[in-house]
């Protein structure tokens, strides 16, 4: 029984590296955690475009945040 | 919220997650956080787009591969579709099944996220199989490691054998590395030690570790088609390319040559390398000897040409060094040529084997002992750059490197031309003493001639007479040993004086023929051969004159004293060993003096510049009373300047005695052209070096004449010479030789050897009872045809004293032959004297005087006879008294006086063949004065046969004959007197004045 699910893991695991491979020539801009949350996520039922528009936008969110605070320190 | 269901929990985990993950807010309570997790929220609720369809995802994909085709990106297209299909039939976490929805989705989204994918980069990554890893890993050995585990009853079973356990040990090692974990081993060091080791030899092999070292250490540039390193794209970084651009766009027909990429550092750690003796270079490549620059190398920032030509140097230094390093490893027997051991073990063993049969060269060894601590001193400056490229603390670069070695360097070519004129062009078969010499004549010469170019090679003059010193100490060391042991101990035939091991010191020809002198100079050499004339022996000194000349040119100087000291000493150790060994405990050797008085010497030099203010004043006094004199001296060459006459007089401030010698009446101008060119090093040899010799060579000379004057009677032995040979023992020799003229004028036989033996031993024992036993007398054969005369009687009567060792080094059997000669000469004045004197007026005599007195003619007769009588008593007497008072004694009185001075027993040799060839000539003995000679003999026969005459009686004279012997007489007398007043007037024979004196009033008065 550990062994099956210990080669389902491995399956797995070759399944997330091949998905990430395919993540870096699309250019997606995603490391393997935000993969891996992304793809739990989407086992969850969650809408993938809207998934992709959240982390569009929590990105350019997120870079604008930073240009402010860097602005703001520096200021 | 708290209607959510777990299910919902878990989402809410995962929008979290994701939040902070992708906005990097690390605090869940911040507004932001908040506003996104808000915003997420109602985008995943209220959101208001189509399911995804996996036809749309199916047809994305196709449209991206078609895309990536159109691009030529044929791998990544092909990576793509692979990849999806891959990725389609692969399982997920937590959904059952493969080509899913979720697969779907998950591209889709993806899809969604995708940014421009043909523009970007990409070549797939190969991915790791872990699993098989996973698999092997022995995870219970891993946990129970440093656990002493019970291996049960059984120890020796099959599983406990020795290569299972090591490869397991290995697999691990090599496992945990991977694992990132590091574990308390000490428990373990020693196993862990060995167990290192073998790791480390075993994964430089492995095509990991080969990985990890090239991107840890370095790029292996020397493997051809090696990766190139990564460096800036600045235009200065880049020149090389630029200049390749250029090429290639100026000439149609260049082509871009395969290269071999290398970084500066790497240049620079291989002239390191180089310059330290590796042989076994990428950039530097040897062969037979000769160090050559790899074509093909490069770096970016230089063109090829450039480096070339900045490498090419470097090269011809390496080679250099290599050179110098294969001489150093030859003469010490090491061969540093890393090679198998097979090889090693029969190269090793033959070089021991001839080490074994032949004596060690001394020269070349502390030659090379001097160059290797100069390589010792190079090799550390080596390191020390080295050790600053490895710290990384400040930029080194190849020419910063060539800057900081450049005096090395200089050195080194300095050192490498000194090693191949006085080392490597010798021909392999030449005799050790050639080489020997030829190596330090050349370093002398290396050192005069960057002497002379003053202080711009300081540096070199410096070295080079450091090197000299330290070559020049076994030549100094046997001379050492000879001079104060006499023992020539000289193994491998080095030194330029050898002994010939035929002759025992207790020899006659101990004194010329025991030594020979290889490479005689000029002075020395004619000075021997009039030695060796004296003494007629088969010397060996002279042997070499023919052969190349390779004279030791600073041993030249005082080579005669060293030749005299280490002769004397080696008699002088023969003669008594017990005397004179009490200095020897606290003497220092010869080469120890030279080195105080150097380190004295140079310490001097040092501290002069401190005083110099306040003897200005006196240096510029002299300096222009110098000038006054060598202006003078060089005008005697009619040569006017003043600048050349004030540099000379410089030149000659350093020379203490130089003032005395030049200002002295009799000038030599010769001289100075000598001290010109050997300036201040043959300056310190004469101040540090020749002194010591000298002062052991007064010193040794000295005891050995006190020795041979006081404890061998040298002066008695010389004096029994004059007394029996030149006849000053007159009334010991009158007994003997009156003798023998009695039994001629008897008519009888006195040619036996026992009457003759007899007589002398008579005449000797009464006085002089200590030489009876050593004279004795032969008769030698004589050609009968000079017999006729009646003078030549004596011919063959041959006086011989036996002179015991070591007085025979003085006195030889040559010498005797002379002072015979002498004696013959001396013998023959003395009988003729004699039997003018034993004339006498007998009875019968008067008788037939008083019978004949009315006879007119008889007693005319008589009357001439008289006459002839006193005239040749005159010339006998004159004759008598020039040999044995102006001559004999004079010049006697004049050796015992040089005998007192002599310093070395070779001067009182010559002094003793001087004196010999002195009365030998005055007595008109030589050849080129030989009609003289017979002139003289012609007088003697004529006394002879007069005496003879007179004793036959009155009747028997014919008046003819009377006349015949009165012409003559008056002939011979006239030749002689003519003769000797032309040599008197021409003032060549000063000596010969008192008998050209006496003569002519003998003839004024006939």
């Amino acid at each position: 029984m550990a062994s099956a699910a210990s080669t389902n893991m491995n399956a797995v695991r070759d399944t997330m590296d091949v998905l990430l491979e395919i993540s870096r020539l699309l250019n997606t801009g995603l490391d393997m955690e935000s993969l891996s949350i992304c793809v739990r996520l989407c086992e969850q039922g969650i809408n993938p475009e809207a998934l992709s528009s959240v982390i569009k936008e929590l990105r350019r969110a997120s870079d604008t945040l930073r240009a402010s605070e860097n602005s703001t320190s520096q200021g | 919220m708290a209607h959510w269901t777990k299910f919902e929990k878990e989402l809410d985990k995962e929008v979290r997650k994701l939040i902070m993950h992708l906005s990097g807010i690390p605090d869940e309570e911040d507004p932001n956080f908040q506003m996104a997790l808000k915003f997420a929220w109602s985008n995943f609720r209220f959101h208001h787009f189509l399911d995804v369809s996996s036809h749309k995802v199916q047809l994305s994909i196709n449209g991206i591969y078609e895309k990536l085709m159109v691009h030529s990106d044929l791998c990544k297209a092909d990576s793509w579709m692979r990849l999806t299909k891959e990725f389609l039939n692969s399982p997920l976490p937590n959904t059952e099944g493969t080509m899913t929805d979720i697969h779907h989705s998950i591209l889709a989204l993806l899809l969604f996220l995708s940014d421009s994918p043909s523009n970007t980069n990409y070549s797939e990554r190969p991915r790791l199989k872990e699993s098989e890893k996973e698999d092997s890993f022995d995870w219970a050995k891993y946990l129970m490691e440093g656990e002493d585990i019970d291996i049960g009853p059984f120890p020796d079973t099959p599983e406990w054998s020795e290569d299972e356990s090591e490869e397991e040990e290995s697999q691990q090692l090599l496992s945990r590395e991977d694992s990132g974990i590091q574990v308390d081993r000490t428990p373990q060091e020693d196993q862990e030690q060995t167990s290192k080791t073998v790791q480390v030899t075993w994964t430089v092999g492995e095509p990991d570790a080969r990985a990890w070292l090239e991107l840890q250490v370095v790029t292996p540039y020397w493997v051809p088609h090696s990766p190139r390193f990564p460096h800036s794209l600045h235009l200065h970084s880049n020149l090389l390319n630029v200049w390749d651009q250029h090429l290639y766009n100026t000439d149609p027909l260049y082509l871009p040559e395969e290269k071999a990429f290398v970084t500066e550092t790497q240049v620079i750690r291989e002239t390191l390398w180089l310059l330290s003796g590796v042989k076994r270079l990428f950039i530097f490549q040897h062969h037979d000897g000769k160090v050559s620059v790899r074509n093909d190398v490069v770096v970016t920032h230089l063109t090829s040409n450039c480096l070339r030509s900045v490498l090419e140097h470097v090269a011809a230094y390496g080679q250099a060094v290599f050179r110098l390093q294969r001489f150093i490893d030859e003469v010490t027997g090491h061969s540093a040529e890393p090679c198998p051991p097979g090889l090693n073990s029969s190269s090793s063993s033959s070089s021991s084997s001839r080490k074994s049969s032949e004596p060690p060269f001394r020269t070349y060894q502390a030659f090379v002992w001097a160059l290797y601590k100069y390589f010792a001193s190079f090799k550390e400056e080596i390191t020390a750059i080295e050790r600053d490229i490895i710290g990384k603390d400040e930029t080194v670069t190849l020419s910063s490197v060539l800057e900081r070695l450049s005096l090395h360097l200089s050195q080194i070519t300095v050192l490498h031309r000194v090693f191949c004129t006085g080392v490597a062009e010798v021909p392999p078969a030449t005799p050790n003493v050639v080489r020997a010499s030829h190596l330090l004549n050349t370093l002398y010469k290396a050192i005069i001639e960057y002497d002379s170019v003053g202080e711009a090679s300081e540096q070199s003059v410096a070295l080079l007479f450091s090197l000299w010193v330290e070559t020049v100490r076994p030549y100094l060391e046997i001379v050492d040993e000879w001079i104060v042991h006499g023992h020539l101990f000289d193994p491998a035939k080095e030194f330029i004086i050898q002994r010939n091991k035929d002759v025992p010191v207790n020899h006659r020809d101990f004194w010329y023929a025991t030594y020979t002198l290889y490479s005689v100079s000029e002075t020395i050499e004619s000075e021997e051969r009039l030695s060796e004339a004296a003494s007629g022996s088969s010397g060996g000194e002279q042997s070499s004159s023919s052969r190349q000349h390779t004279m030791v040119s600073f041993l030249k100087p005082v080579l005669k004293q060293i030749i005299m000291a280490g002769k004397s000493m080696q008699l002088l150790k023969n003669l008594d060993c017990q005397t004179r060994l009490e200095w020897d405990a606290e003497r220092k050797s010869l080469y120890t003096l030279f080195l105080e008085s150097v380190q004295t010497r140079l310490r001097r030099g040092e501290e002069s510049p401190m005083d110099t203010v306040s003897e200005q004043q006196a240096t510029k006094r002299s300096l222009i009373k110098m000038q006054s004199i060598v202006a003078r001296h060089l005008e005697l060459d009619d040569i006017h300047d003043p600048l050349l006459a004030i540099n000379f007089a410089r030149l000659y401030l350093e020379q203490k005695d130089f003032h005395e010698k030049f200002s002295g009446s009799d000038v030599i101008v010769d001289r100075s052209s000598e001290s010109v060119t050997c300036q201040t090093f043959e300056l310190t040899l004469r101040s540090c070096l020749y002194p010591h010799i000298e002062r052991r060579y007064i010193e040794c000379c000295g005891n050995l004449m006190r020795t041979l004057k006081k404890d061998y009677r040298l002066l008695g032995y010389l004096q029994a010479m004059r007394n029996y040979f030149l006849l000053e023992a007159g009334d010991t020799m009158y007994d003997f030789y009156t003798a023998i003229f009695d039994k001629v004028l008897e008519k009888e036989s006195w040619q036996q050897l026992a009457f003759l033996n007899v007589q002398l031993q008579e005449a000797v024992g009464q006085r002089h009872p200590e030489d009876s036993n050593r004279l004795s007398i032969f008769l030698e054969t004589v050609d009968p045809t000079r017999k006729k005369q009646p003078i030549n009687n004596l011919d063959g009567l041959t006086l011989s004293y036996k002179v015991p060792w070591p007085v025979d080094i003085v006195i030889s059997s040559e010498c005797q032959k002379i002072y015979n000669q002498v004696f013959l000469l001396l013998l023959q004045i003395k009988w003729a004297k004699y039997s003018l004197d034993t004339l006498r007026f007998s009875g019968n005599f008067v008788s037939h005087a008083k019978e004949y007195t009315a006879k007119e003619p008889i007693n005319q007769q008589i009357h001439r006879m008289v006459l002839l009588r006193v005239k040749l008593m005159h010339f006998v007497n004159s004759l008598h008294n020039y040999i044995m008072t102006r001559i004999l004694h004079s010049t006697g009185l004049e050796f015992q006086h040089q005998v007192q001075e002599a310093k070395d027993l070779d001067q009182l040799i010559k002094i003793h063949y001087r004196y010999l060839s002195t009365i030998h000539d005055r007595c008109l003995l030589r050849e080129k004065v030989s009609f003289v000679k017979e002139a003289i003999m012609k007088v003697l026969n004529l006394v002879l046969i007069f005496s003879d005459r007179w004793q036959a009686g009155f009747g028997a004279w014919k008046i003819e004959s009377i006349d015949k012997m009165e012409s003559d007489f008056k002939n011979c007398h006239m030749f002689l007197v003519t003769i000797l007043n032309k040599a008197v007037c021409r003032g060549s024979f000063p000596h010969l004045e008192s008998l050209a004196v006496s003569l002519m009033a003998g003839f004024e008065q006939c």
